[in-house]
């Protein structure tokens, strides 16, 4: 039977080996990294929202006041905007050199891949002029701390973020029979949220929901909104009268919904159906585009007997021998290349944090765009759905070549030593590495192709 | 062919000359097109560059030993084409050089054959050229060496600044890797692999079906959809050579770059046509960047090793010892083909299989260096080429 192998653990799981860690040693061992303190991100911090709430506001004050004031004034105020939004597409940058170099500098970066799994799960684009840059501050603030706990604090942190709140729509819908509908008689509900929480954050569009729920969910949720210190709160005023009844729950129609919104979350965190879909798309993502049934209604079962233990359903994957197939079935997407090799060829973390800050366009040039090109805008999946799962929509002629020139081009980053062939092979890939590609690695006439072969290789490629 | 042709000024900043490295973080400054040249002290007149040619140029090709008996029926496959141009009444030159003709004519251009490092049987090209970029009588190819003769060079050369030593993309480092500060360059080009490459990608992916089938299609993508290549008219090595040619105008003296895909291990004939045309474009571009300062210049393309002396069975050859070297400039003393020549029986051959070497290739370096930069010759042995043995070195400059 096979079981636990700890370069898998560091390559299927993890973000990739690398000559300053060791392996993980077991699934205990990898557990008790993810719940040991998050050193690293303090270490790479990604500024909160509330860093810029005051700066929100009194821009939106500011807007308000020179409604009616003269052209002079209006284009002061456009121009401290411009200011602002300048400063937050710099902050993005350094967010995402933050992102990854917590993943380069991981032991065993389990907590970084859960981190991109979940955000990917709750995928959000940041909007408007204050959260467009703020995705990677959403992962940080809403996913990566709640990654071991359980799925309930997980869904309440991440469906009610302000930037799932506007990025889905949350913020513009409002009860029909509400205070604020009768005052200003033109708006009404919008289902966005309510839908993309039933399909896609819990029960699964396979889920036992209807549409008469979803209408219901929005009613149940139109009091939450967005104020302008960028903070989710619930609008009275905007929340739709009257108890709602979404499968089977019926809200208590007091004033105070927004204990009834979270009360219902935590039902649809233990629902059988959102156990189903998510144990599945956790197999799919890191195990298997076709993953063993029998892996899928383990991990199923552990999290209908604890509730949703978010720490227990990773055991129940961890611990099944199908998990460690040998063959690698998953194509690394771009970030998980990149950071990975990142790490094999041994680029210090601290170094892709300062770049990204000291010199945010060649950062951007080197590692962002280049991810783009891959097929992978970093913050940008482009719907609630995000990215893609297989194999074949990540590896295209295009994006393979992209994927090749990055490689012979990451060779020329300032300061980074030549890298040894054979040692990155044995680092980056350890037993992995056959002989037909330590054959077509030593027969390579530059170190540079040696190395792009190394890396290109489907066993760095897949996972 | 460009020739006597001022140089341009260039009104743009390439990005990748923006990411010059060996200077910590400092892209901007270093650039030197934003930068005020400093007319520091610059040592002397002499001008040396050194084409590393990587992959083990086939000596016995490029400098066809015509003249040798047995050649004919080792290389019968290899000489199914164009007959080279006659250099003496031994050795022909490649067609695909012929363009350096003229040089040779007006006794610019010299070869030494038969040369090769002191490296020996095991035939790793990393090994190979460590030993060459070294200049150390052995490499164990898993440390790397801390230091390059040509940065060893620069610390003997008084008045040296960051600007005299010049490197061109990632691949010259060792070379020019040491205490001595230089400056490299990371030209803005199209980025391709070599057939060799290719052909190694092809045995990865032969077990995997999906990356198979997408990379047959995304080797032609690569450079055709490069978006970092700028100038996309004009082939990267004529800018390399264009840009190290203005350097070696202000205050640089010794500069060194790459031409990669000499590694022929199939279809040799068509495989060198492209390596070939770089070397030649290359040399026939400095000499007429240069003006009169090519009078005063050295140009050294020098190989890991050379290759098998009998073609191998899928018409190319494969890893040797022996090899040849190309002296190109004004202060060479041209129009000659220096050394000994060991002989192509089969009982002359090293091992058998390869060229003889009858000189040490780093010898003819150390003889460049001595007359150029005045270093002593203790110096060349001890400190430049640790263990340099000089019998059958010629004396090649003018």
């Amino acid at each position: 039977m096979t079981q636990f192998a700890p370069h898998l653990a560091a390559i299927r799981f993890g973000t990739g080996r690398s000559p300053k860690a060791d392996d993980p040693a077991s699934v205990n061992a990898m557990l008790r990294t993810l719940r040991s303190t998050d050193k690293l991100a303090a270490t790479f911090p990604i500024d909160p929202l509330s860093s810029i709430a005051e700066e929100a506001r009194a821009i939106r004050q500011r807007d308000r006041d020179v409604a009616q004031g003269n052209d002079a004034d209006k284009a002061e105020a456009k121009a401290a905007k411009d200011a602002f939004f300048d400063r937050e597409r710099a902050n993005g940058l350094s967010h995402f050199g933050a992102t990854l170099a917590r993943a380069v500098a991981a032991p065993d970066g389990f907590r970084d891949r859960l981190t991109w799994f979940w955000a990917d799960h709750f995928a959000v684009e940041g909007r408007g002029l204050f959260l467009r840059y703020r995705t990677d501050t959403y992962a940080d603030e809403a996913i990566r701390p709640h990654l071991a706990g359980s799925f309930a604090e997980l869904l309440r942190a991440a469906a009610l973020h302000p930037v799932m709140l506007q990025f889905l729509d949350q913020t513009s819908s409002i009860g029909p029979n509400s205070r604020t509908a009768k005052r200003q008689g033109d708006r009404g509900l919008n289902e966005n949220l309510a839908r993309e929480i039933l399909e896609l954050h819990t029960l699964g569009v396979q889920g036992g929901y209807t549409q008469t729920d979803v209408r219901q969910f929005a009613e149940l949720l139109s009091g939450v909104g967005l104020n302008g210190r960028l903070e989710t709160q619930y609008f009275e005023a905007r929340a739709e009268p009257g108890s709602e009844t979404v499968l089977g729950f019926t809200s208590s129609a007091k004033e105070g919904q927004f204990e009834d919104v979270a009360e219902f979350l935590d039902r649809l965190a233990v629902h059988p159906d959102t156990a189903r879909h998510i144990a599945k798309k956790l197999a799919i993502h890191f195990v298997s585009d076709t993953p063993d049934p029998d892996l899928v209604t383990t991990m199923e079962r552990r999290w209908l007997e604890t509730d949703g233990d978010l720490a227990e359903v990773y055991r129940a994957m961890l611990e099944h021998p199908t998990s460690w197939s040998a063959e690698l079935q998953k194509v690394k997407r771009p970030i998980e290349f990149v950071v990975s090799t990142l790490r094999a060829l041994d680029v210090p973390a601290a170094r892709v944090a300062r770049w990204s800050e000291e010199r945010p366009v060649q950062f951007n040039r080197w590692i962002g765009q280049p991810m783009q090109r891959m097929g992978q805008r970093w913050t940008r999946p482009g719907g609630p759905d995000g990215w893609p799962e297989t194999a074949e929509a990540w590896i295209t002629p295009n994006t393979l070549a992209e994927r090749l020139r990055w490689v012979l081009r990451i060779q020329d980053l300032p300061r980074l030593e030549v890298a040894e062939p054979r040692a990155v092979l044995d680092a980056a890939l350890g037993p992995l590495a056959h002989s037909r590609l330590r054959l077509a690695v030593d027969g390579a006439e530059t170190r540079e192709e040696a190395v792009a072969l190394a890396l290109l290789s489907p066993e760095f490629q897949r996972r | 062919m460009v020739m006597n042709k001022q140089p341009k000024t260039r009104s743009h900043i390439s990005r990748r000359g923006l990411l010059t490295s060996g200077l910590a973080g400092c892209c901007l400054a270093a650039n030197p097109w934003t930068t005020p040249i400093t007319m520091a002290a610059t040592p002397g007149d002499r001008r040396l560059v050194v084409i590393v040619l990587r992959g083990g140029m086939d000596g016995l090709d490029v400098v066809r030993p015509v003249g040798d008996p047995a050649f004919a029926a080792v290389r019968a496959g290899l000489l199914d084409g164009p007959s080279g141009e006659p250099l003496d009444n031994f050795f022909a030159l490649h067609p695909a050089l012929s363009k350096l003709m003229p040089l040779w004519r007006q006794g610019d251009l010299a070869f030494a054959h038969a040369v090769s490092t002191p490296y020996r049987d095991k035939r790793s090209h990393f090994e190979g050229q460590d030993m060459l970029e070294a200049g150390l009588p052995q490499v164990d190819g898993i440390t790397k060496p801390d230091s390059g003769w040509m940065n060893r060079l620069l610390t003997m050369l008084p008045g040296a600044t960051a600007r005299t030593g010049f490197s061109v993309g990632r691949e010259g480092t060792l070379i020019l890797k040491g205490d001595a500060p230089h400056t490299t360059w990371y030209p803005s080009t199209a980025l391709s692999v070599s057939g060799q490459a290719e052909a190694l990608f092809e045995l990865v992916y032969q077990e995997d079906p999906l990356f198979q089938a997408m990379s047959k299609q995304a080797f032609q993508l690569m450079e055709a959809t490069d978006p970092d290549a700028l100038e996309p008219g004009t082939p990267g090595h004529i800018r390399v050579a264009d840009y190290l040619a203005e350097q070696l105008l202000q205050d640089t003296r010794v500069a060194t770059f790459s031409i990669t895909g000499w590694d022929s291990h199939r279809r040799q004939a068509a495989a060198l046509r492209r390596p070939l045309g770089e070397l030649a474009d290359t040399i026939m571009h400095l000499q007429g960047r240069l003006g009169s300062v090519w009078d005063n210049t050295v140009v050294l393309a020098m190989t890991e090793f050379g290759r098998s002396v009998r073609e191998n069975g899928t018409s190319g050859t494969d890893h040797g010892t022996g090899g040849a070297m190309l002296m190109a400039g004004g202060a060479v003393k041209g129009g000659r083909v220096y050394g000994r020549w060991p002989g192509l029986d089969e009982a002359d051959l090293y091992a058998r299989r390869d060229l003889m070497p009858t000189a040490d290739v780093r010898g003819y370096a150390a003889l460049g260096l001595g007359a150029m930069f005045g270093i002593s010759q203790s110096d060349l042995e001890s400190r430049l080429f640790p263990g340099l043995d000089m019998a059958g070195t010629q004396p090649f400059l003018a």
